[in-house]
């Protein structure tokens, strides 16, 4: 069974195919990246409309590299309906249920948060129950994971995205866009004891994560956290910053998977393409960790059509009528 | 709280403590534009804001999908404007509609929708003390531009 997955919930307009849930024959990422560089972060108008501009034509190649016609080769079409940029969604959304309706296809809205979960599966052989971590510049999500459509949210941020702290910081000190990539290969030649950030301090909210603290420490608090041994250069602010960022995701996890007993751990999102976050993981004998490969960490059409092709198989289907949505709402315990 | 006051805040538990008593003000209609650089606090005071209307969700930073919908006593809109470079976006986002509606709506970084805020927006704004202190000052969006 072949399905067209379709994303298009931020600012990268992709569309893949996908065979049983595991071979990728195609995957075409249009990145509108260069569009917004010169504003430093998305602008959701540009997304949405150049989403209009490409979404046939990133569709018309997925089709062709992978070989097949859609009248054809396809049996059904997975496309992400939440959350993210609503503009941006619907854009996709709507062209997948035209597309449906138009080529008589069986096809489903997918969780975009589950399809992250669902990323490092199109690579690996990873048994449930595992524990998951999404992280990305709108998301910052640990979970339980019991199966592909079951999962339960331990934690999340309660002010900012770790990755939008990272785009915070380096559009602050002007260390170019996209940022979060800009800042983890500046802080590859920094200090990370330059400067000692804090952690914040949740009580009972013990998987949680907060970035608001960090960010400000960062951008406003150079001096108070600044240890003496060397001088505040970007790439020591950067390489101390990520150290502080990513050991807070680190501890959280390692708390969940004392508690849990589950050590398997599946990695996903933007921010699950850092180097030092990947480095930890690796040299951590106690975690088993699942890392995507860097263009599966990032938003994608294929960990769509992935998730898609099992939602199918066991007989989902959207309605014609189904919803973008931004945000999903008191998403703790269990997701959706 | 009086709708044009000037407060200072010593700590990011105070800064919620007065967007709670301030959100106490609030009504159906009500506008709010919150101004003030990166990391001093406007989240925070838009989550005290959120407390006095019984939100029951965490209530966390919009600047990803510029717009977080909540429920509580009143329906609760969440803006943030970070990411927009001028009002006419604000036009093409088409929020008027909602910002005139039963709810309440907070912006973040509101000051970028230029004079397309309606006239009856409350501003707040907040500044550096230093690393703790911060200043809040509120007045009514026509008195101070």
């Amino acid at each position: 069974m072949n399905i067209l997955g379709i994303e298009t919930s931020c600012d990268e307009c992709s569309v893949a195919v996908v065979a049983e849930g595991k071979t990728i024959l195609s995957n075409i990422v249009a990145s509108q990246v260069e569009r917004h560089a010169p504003w430093n972060g998305v602008v959701p108008e540009i997304a949405s409309r150049l989403h209009v501009e490409w979404i046939d034509e990133v569709t018309s190649q997925a089709l062709k590299a992978s070989g097949l016609s859609l009248e054809t080769g396809i049996n059904g079409i997975a496309v992400t309906y939440r959350p993210g940029l609503i503009g941006s969604l619907l854009v996709g959304l709507s062209y997948a249920k035209g597309l449906a309706w138009a080529a008589d296809k069986s096809w489903i809205g997918v969780d975009h948060i589950m399809a992250h979960l669902y990323a490092a599966h199109l690579e690996n052989e990873i048994a449930y129950p595992h524990l998951g971590l999404i992280v990305s510049g709108g998301h910052t999500i640990l979970c339980r994971v019991e199966s592909l459509d079951e999962v339960s949210i331990l934690g999340a941020t309660i002010d900012d995205a770790c990755g939008e702290a990272f785009d915070k910081v380096a559009k602050h000190y002007e260390m170019g866009y996209p940022g979060g990539v800009k800042l983890d290969a500046l802080a590859e030649n920094g200090d990370s004891g330059a400067f000692n950030f804090p952690q914040p301090r949740l009580g009972t909210r013990r998987y949680d994560f907060s970035y608001s603290g960090l960010k400000t420490a960062a951008i406003n608090q150079l001096e108070k956290f600044r240890t003496k041994r060397t001088e505040a250069s970007s790439t020591n602010i950067a390489a101390s910053f990520r150290k502080a960022a990513i050991d807070m995701l680190i501890s959280r996890l390692k708390l969940a998977a004392k508690d849990t007993g589950i050590n398997r751990v599946v990695f996903g999102g933007g921010v699950s393409a850092n180097r030092y976050l990947r480095r930890v993981v690796d040299e951590d004998s106690s975690l088993e960790g699942y890392f995507p490969s860097l263009d599966l960490c990032v938003d994608n059409g294929a960990m769509i059509a992935g998730l898609g092709y099992h939602l199918l198989l066991k007989g989902k289907r959207s309605p014609l009528n189904l919803n973008a949505q931004a945000r999903v709402s008191k998403f703790k315990c269990p997701y959706p | 709280m009086n709708r044009n006051s000037q407060l200072t805040s010593q700590s990011a538990l105070q800064t919620r403590s007065l967007g709670r008593v301030f959100g106490k003000t609030l009504g159906p209609g009500d506008v709010v534009a919150i101004t003030g650089p990166l990391g001093v606090g406007k989240t925070v005071f838009a989550q005290g804001i959120a407390d006095s209307f019984d939100i029951d969700d965490n209530v966390t930073s919009p600047t990803f999908t510029i717009m977080n919908e909540y429920s509580g006593k009143l329906p609760f809109y969440h803006l943030d404007f970070y990411r927009l470079n001028s009002p006419s976006e604000f036009i093409w986002l088409d929020f008027k509609e909602m910002l005139d509606g039963e709810g309440v709506s907070i912006i973040e970084w509101g000051e970028r929708a230029g004079d397309e805020l309606p006239k009856r927006t409350l501003r707040v704004i907040m500044e550096f003390i230093d690393n703790d202190r911060r200043s809040i000052t509120i007045t009514r969006i026509g008195v101070q531009k």
